[in-house]
C-alpha cells in the first residue's frame, strides 16, 4: 500500500495555541472560530451517539471550547509531543458529559465502557477535572459582574474589549468629562468589591 | 507616594497592572505594596477585578461565535425531506401500455435508480462499533491505548462529517496501533471511505482490495454498502482518468 502518512501538523497547533493566547480580539477571534471549524466536530457527534440530542451537543461544545480557550489562556493546558488539540477536547467534553448524564440519573453503557477500559482517570482526565472546578468558580465571579448592570459593566470592559481611554469612554457613555468617567469606573469596583466580599 | 483618596489609589494600581508607571513609580508602589498589607490586598482585588472582566468577555465571544456556528450547523444539516405528493396512478383517458413495454421500461428504471443509488448514496459509516460494544460475546478484552482510542474516535467522526484530511492521519494512526484487530479492520473501511471523499481512488481502492482479501475481516460491512463503495470508486477513476487525459 502506498505509504500516505500526513502528519497530524504539530506546528499548525501550536501556531493556533499562540493564536488563542493572543491579547489581540481580532486574532483570538480568528483562532476560537478555527477551533469550531476544525476541531470540535468529534465532540457533537460523540454526544448525539451517546445519549444526547443535538442541543445536549450544542451546549456541551460552548462549554467545551469556552474551558479549553480559558485553559490556553491561563497556561493550564500545554501541548505535548503526540498530542492533539482534538484528543485533548474530546477528554474535556467526555468528563463533563458523564457528568451531565451522572445528573440526569443516567450512565449511558459507552461511558462506563471508557472508564472501565482507560484504566481509570490519567493525567489529562485529572487535567479536565480540575479545568472544570476552576471554570465552576470563575463561573461564580462572572455571574457577580453581570450584577452589576448594563452601565457598570460597559464602563469596566470599555477598556479591556476595545482599548478605550478614559475620555473615549466618557465620550462614548456621553458624560461630561473624563473625571466623570473615572468617578464612575470607581464606584463600579467599589460595588464590586462588596459582590466579591459578599461571595466569600 | 500612596495617593490619599481611593479613586486616585484606583487609577495608580490602575497605572501599575497597564505598566504604564515609571521606573521610580513602579519601585515606589512596589515598596507601599510590600509593607502595607492593606494596600496589597486592593491590589489583589483590582487584579482580580480584571481576571473576572477577562473571564466575561471572553465568555461573551464565545458565546457570539459560537451562536453563528449553530446557526449554520443547523442549516447545512440534513432536514427531514418534504412528503412527495401523492400522485393518481389511474389517470382518465390514458393509452393502453403493451406488458412487455411496461416489463422493458420497469426494469431499465430500476437499473438507472440502482446505479444512481449506489452512485450517489452516501456510504454507511454508523454506530456498529458502540453495539459491538456494548453486546454480550463481542465485549471487548483488550482495549486500544487512549491516544488510539481517541483517534479512532475522531477519526470517524471525521468521516461523518466530511473532513477526510483530518480524518486519514488519525485512522491510519489507528492501523499502526497495537489495537484488537476489530478497530484496526473498522478503521481500514472508514479510511476506504476517507481516501474517496478526498478523491483518492486509488488509495480508496487498494484499501478496499486489502479489506477483500482479507479472510478474518472482522468489521462488518453490509452487501450494499460494499457495492456502493466499489461502485463509487470506479465513477470516481473514471472521471479523474479523463480529467488528465483533458489536461494533457
Amino acid at each position: 500500500m502506498q505509504n500516505f502518512k500526513v502528519l497530524i501538523g504539530t506546528q499548525s497547533q501550536e501556531k493556533l495555541i499562540a493564536r488563542l493566547r493572543s491579547n489581540d480580539r481580532r486574532e483570538l477571534n480568528e483562532a476560537i472560530r478555527d477551533v469550531y471549524n476544525h476541531h470540535i466536530s468529534p465532540v457533537r457527534y460523540f454526544v448525539m451517539q451517546n445519549g444526547g440530542d443535538s442541543h445536549d451537543a450544542d451546549d456541551l461544545v460552548q462549554t467545551t471550547v469556552l474551558n479549553f480557550v480559558e485553559a490556553v489562556r491561563k497556561g493550564s493546558f500545554q501541548l505535548q509531543e503526540g498530542t492533539t488539540i482534538e484528543a485533548f477536547l474530546f477528554v474535556l467534553a467526555k468528563n463533563r458529559w458523564r457528568n451531565t448524564l451522572k445528573q440526569r440519573g443516567l450512565m449511558r453503557d459507552y461511558v462506563q465502557e471508557m472508564e472501565a477500559t482507560s484504566g481509570g482517570q490519567d493525567s489529562w482526565d485529572a487535567s479536565a477535572q480540575r479545568i472544570m472546578e476552576e471554570r465552576e468558580e470563575q463561573e461564580r465571579y462572572i455571574q457577580l459582574f453581570k450584577l452589576l448592570g448594563e452601565r457598570c459593566q460597559t464602563i469596566l470592559t470599555a477598556y479591556r474589549r476595545d482599548g478605550l481611554s478614559m475620555k473615549e469612554i466618557a465620550q462614548k457613555m456621553g458624560f461630561e468629562n473624563e473625571r466623570v468617567a473615572i468617578n464612575e469606573k470607581y464606584k463600579c469596583l467599589q460595588k464590586l468589591k462588596a459582590l466579591f466580599r459578599y461571595e466569600t | 507616594m500612596r495617593p490619599k483618596s481611593g479613586q486616585e489609589q484606583m487609577e495608580w494600581i490602575d497605572a501599575y497592572l497597564r505598566n504604564a508607571l515609571s521606573p521610580e513609580e513602579r519601585e515606589a508602589f512596589e515598596k507601599e505594596m510590600n509593607t502595607n498589607a492593606e494596600f496589597a490586598l486592593e491590589v489583589e482585588f483590582m487584579q482580580q477585578a480584571d481576571s473576572v472582566i477577562d473571564d466575561f468577555l471572553l465568555a461573551d465571544l464565545v458565546a457570539e461565535i459560537h451562536a453563528e456556528k449553530v446557526e449554520e450547523w443547523h442549516t447545512t444539516e440534513p432536514r427531514p425531506e418534504r412528503e412527495a405528493p401523492v400522485i393518481p396512478l389511474q389517470n382518465p383517458g390514458r393509452t393502453q401500455v403493451p406488458w412487455w413495454k411496461w416489463s422493458a421500461g420497469t426494469a431499465a428504471a430500476v437499473t438507472i435508480a440502482f446505479t444512481t443509488y449506489i452512485t450517489l448514496s452516501p456510504i454507511q459509516v454508523g454506530d456498529t462499533l458502540n453495539q459491538t460494544l456494548r453486546g454480550g460475546e463481542a465485549r471487548i478484552s483488550e482495549q486500544p491505548s487512549r491516544i488510539c482510542f481517541e483517534n479512532f474516535y475522531a477519526g470517524r467522526s471525521f468521516v461523518m462529517t466530511q473532513q477526510p484530511s483530518h480524518a486519514i492521519p488519525r485512522l491510519q494512526q489507528v492501523i499502526d496501533c497495537e489495537v484488537r484487530p476489530y478497530f484496526k479492520d473498522a478503521s481500514k473501511w472508514y479510511l476506504t471511505v476517507a481516501y474517496l471523499q478526498d478523491n483518492k481512488p486509488e488509495e480508496a481502492e487498494h484499501m478496499y482490495q486489502e479489506i477483500m482479501d482479507n479472510p478474518d475481516f472482522s468489521y462488518d460491512i453490509s452487501w450494499l454498502d460494499k457495492q456502493k463503495i466499489s461502485w463509487q470508486i470506479r465513477i470516481a477513476k473514471w472521471f479523474g482518468k479523463n480529467e488528465n487525459e483533458e489536461t494533457e
